[in-house]
């Protein structure tokens, strides 16, 4: 049954997303050829004004079309949820034969997946469109430099490449997991607000994320994440930022793991349909 | 066996602010095999009782059973759904609310459907946005009719549509239902379905105050039930 849930759950989903990242996609791919192709080269001269004002405002401007593709692809993964299980449509999908956590897991299973994917793809496209052979080469160089400076600051050795590319993959999958929930958390508390779900779950969302930001600010603190008074003669920086990603990475574990709770007791308690 | 459904002391409140409970310690044996119409004006709690019956709701106290079992997945395999509102994806097409039923319903008669389809001219290829009103309400029906379930649980089934399309309706009842199979039905139309009905459940603030077969409101106090209805429920 699990199955069949997230198959029916990305078939919905997936005629819009596919629509809106290929048209990111395309989008990435015209300044590619028509733009970025001809600005960044060996020939372009950044400091006349109006090169640097152009790039400024591509540069600009897609970042914007980006953060609107990541918020309306999470936008639609919570539409998807509430009208799926909250609205008419929830008198079929809560009769059907499957437990509420079969719901909530398949639910999370396929909103993880676009949300990563979603990732993914913005990234490529910002590669697609601005990563011209001038531009890897340069950018490229400067990144492996900031790397081995690393290297050379770190005592007790960073993590190799490939280990340093899976935990990112892993961070960005648990980061999407933990924004899913939070959407599917505050959809199910907000139903409970008769007459105001929409309202009620757009204030939960913004309750639940501020707490998520004090706590992760006092864990923070309290495991010297945060200590500005440093001795730079023993402070590490490569290893004073992995140890906070790890932590994030460890609070990210955590929310998930409560947000999942929280849902499944709604929708196994505390459900009620208009 | 176990009666179809069972509800012992069954309450349910919304909040600790509500004046009253929606059901009040209802108490109700049905058997199986019969067709039971579930009466009352707007808020005596026959969707209350409906929603929990589907496991919609989790009650306040008491229990309520279906086939001897608390709601859950065993009970929603033998339940067949109608509810008040049209609970249909828009997006999807006839055809793939067919195969959904199929997918996840081990009861669901395809064929049946097919057929049923077809009797009413409607394209299987056709997007449900595309219908009318009465018309999705009859694909709901017929997804509902399809299947070979022991209690069908029907809300309102001809409230919204035409009456021609209400014969129909009724039709498609009485022909696909197993005698074996107990139907719930809930509606304001008494006259129109009165002839169906082999018992009658009359609800007032979520409780039951009256539980007779439709033979005896007639035999032995010589009213139909629409006349006993206006009796029980006059303003």
């Amino acid at each position: 049954m699990l199955g069949k849930l997230i198959k029916y759950d990305l078939k919905a989903l997936n005629p819009i997303l596919i629509f809106v990242h290929a048209f990111l996609l395309l989008a990435a791919l015209c300044i590619r050829i028509f733009i970025s192709g001809r600005l960044f080269n060996e020939d372009s001269d950044f400091s006349d004004p109006y090169t640097a004002m152009a790039v400024g405002l591509l540069v600009v401007l897609f970042s914007l079309a980006v953060v609107l593709i990541l918020f309306s692809t999470e936008l639609l993964i919570a539409m998807r949820f509430y009208k799926n299980l909250f609205s008419g449509e929830g008198y079929l999908t809560l009769t059907l034969p499957v437990t509420p956590g079969q719901h909530l897991l398949s639910r999370t299973i396929s909103g993880t997946l676009w949300g990563t994917l979603d990732m993914f793809l913005c990234f490529f496209s910002v590669y697609l469109a601005f990563a011209t052979p001038y531009v890897r080469e340069t950018v490229g160089h400067e990144l492996l430099q900031a790397w081995e400076e690393l290297l050379l600051m770190s005592d007790s050795g960073l993590p190799s490449p490939a280990a340093a590319v899976c935990f990112c993959i892993l961070f960005c999958i648990t980061g999407v997991a933990a924004s899913v929930l939070t959407i599917y958390a505050s959809v199910t508390v907000g139903q409970v607000l008769f007459g105001h779900r929409i309202i009620g779950a757009i204030a939960i969302y913004f309750v639940i994320n501020t707490a998520f930001s004090i706590l992760s600010f006092i864990a923070l603190a309290l495991t010297g994440g945060l200590n500005m008074f440093f001795n730079p003669a023993t402070f590490n920086p490569a290893m004073h930022v992995i140890n906070s990603l790890v932590l994030t990475e460890w609070l990210s574990a955590a929310s998930i793991l409560a947000l999942y709770l929280l849902t499944h007791y709604m929708m196994k308690k505390k459900i009620n349909l208009d | 066996m176990n009666p179809i459904l069972e509800c012992r002391g069954l309450t349910k409140r919304y909040s600790r602010t509500s004046a009253a409970n929606a059901l009040d310690h209802l108490n109700l044996t049905l058997e199986r095999g019969q067709i039971v119409g579930l009466l009352g004006p707007n808020g005596s709690g026959k969707t209350t009782l409906i929603k929990l019956i589907n496991n919609l709701l989790v009650p306040t106290s008491g229990t309520v059973l279906i086939d001897g079992k608390q709601p859950g997945v065993k009970t929603k395999m033998c339940i067949s759904y109608l509810p008040e509102r049209n609970c249909l994806n828009p997006s999807m097409r006839v055809k793939d609310m067919v195969s959904y039923y199929g997918d996840f319903y081990d009861n669901f008669n395809r064929q049946r459907a097919g057929q049923m389809l077809d009797d009413l001219q409607i394209d299987e290829r056709s997007r449900l946005k595309t219908l009318s009103k009465g018309t999705t309400e009859k694909v709901q029906l017929i997804l509902v009719m399809s299947r070979d379930a022991d209690l069908y649980v029907l809300d309102e089934p001809i409230g919204g549509v035409d009456p021609a399309a209400r014969d129909y309706i009724l039709q498609t009842i009485l022909t696909n239902y197993n005698e074996n199979a107990t139907i719930l039905l809930s509606t304001h139309l008494i006259q129109d379905i009165e002839n169906i009905l082999d018992r009658v459940l009359f609800m007032r603030a979520g409780r039951l105050v009256l539980n007779s077969s439709v033979d005896e409101i007639r035999m032995e106090k010589k009213k139909s039930v629409d006349m006993m209805f206006r009796e029980v429920f006059k303003c």
